[in-house]
């Protein structure tokens, strides 16, 4: 982790923008928090099953 | 295949995205972006006493009422690992310009996705979470964690604070956990401790 702290700082404006695109290419495609995309897909489907709306009803102005 | 589109940008005036005074959002890092259906994802350098990759995440969660729902990622990203480290505290001494940056991609989020749902939850409010918290405690944790939940009230203390404003772009709702499953959400009252808060564009 030291060295890779090392390694990015001080790099210049197009270095730090070559290197993030870089990170964006290389973690492409893939959910980074899988477990908290979990905990709320299980919150989503949670309120699904109690027969809750996500939007309550009295929510007046919002379009469904 | 997914189709992604992406761009490596200077942060866009906020003035622009978000309709409100939004000046302390400008001290704000430089971040990458990279946008396909299921997913939209940035990277910025947290520059403090360490420089720091930092990853926002909004991943598409579930479809609901015909909204589809993503939900808010942020963690620390360690390229050695290949791994996101989002149950830890870096203490770097940029927290500040840290969230605002993360908050600074929230108005981009809506553009891309104007009828979506974005729903933050933290990273800390989970049952296993409250349970190796307790085992590993140090700072007097009795019937609570005290670490429990602290994420999602920044969040909450940054949407309370900012309340009249934002909602004169997004409808803001507050959900709690009862008792594992049992879920309810609501209009957004202020000064609850809501486990989620949900938000859509007007």
């Amino acid at each position: 982790m030291e060295t890779t702290e090392k390694q990015l700082s001080g790099m210049t404006e197009a270095e730090e923008k070559e290197f993030l695109n870089m990170v964006l290419e290389k973690t492409r495609g893939r959910d980074l928090f899988p477990e908290k995309t979990a905990r709320a897909r299980e919150f989503l489907k949670a309120l699904e099953a109690n027969g809750q709306r996500l939007i309550p009803e009295n929510f007046k102005g919002v379009r469904s | 295949m997914f189709e992604f589109e992406i761009w490596l940008i200077s942060f866009p005036p906020l003035s622009k995205l978000f309709p409100l005074n939004v000046s302390n959002l400008s001290n704000s890092y430089l971040v990458s972006e990279d946008k396909s259906s299921f997913e939209y994802r940035f990277f910025f350098l947290s520059k403090g006493a360490n420089t720091v990759l930092k990853a926002v995440q909004y991943t598409y969660a579930h479809k609901f009422e015909d909204r589809n729902v993503y939900n808010l990622g942020f963690g620390d990203y360690d390229r050695s690992g290949d791994r996101i480290q989002d149950k830890i505290h870096t203490n770097n001494g940029d927290a500040y310009k840290v969230f605002n940056s993360v908050i600074s991609t929230t108005p981009m989020f809506f553009e891309k996705f104007s009828d979506d749902i974005l729903m933050v939850l933290g990273s800390d409010g989970g049952s296993e979470f409250a349970e190796n918290c307790k085992r590993t405690c140090i700072k007097k944790c009795e019937s609570f964690c005290r670490k429990f939940n602290q994420r999602i009230t920044i969040y909450r203390n940054y949407v309370e604070k900012n309340f009249v404003e934002l909602s004169r772009t997004y409808w803001f709702l507050g959900g709690y956990i009862i008792v594992n499953t049992h879920i309810v959400t609501e209009r957004y009252i202020l000064g609850r401790n809501y486990d989620a808060i949900l938000i859509f564009k007007k």
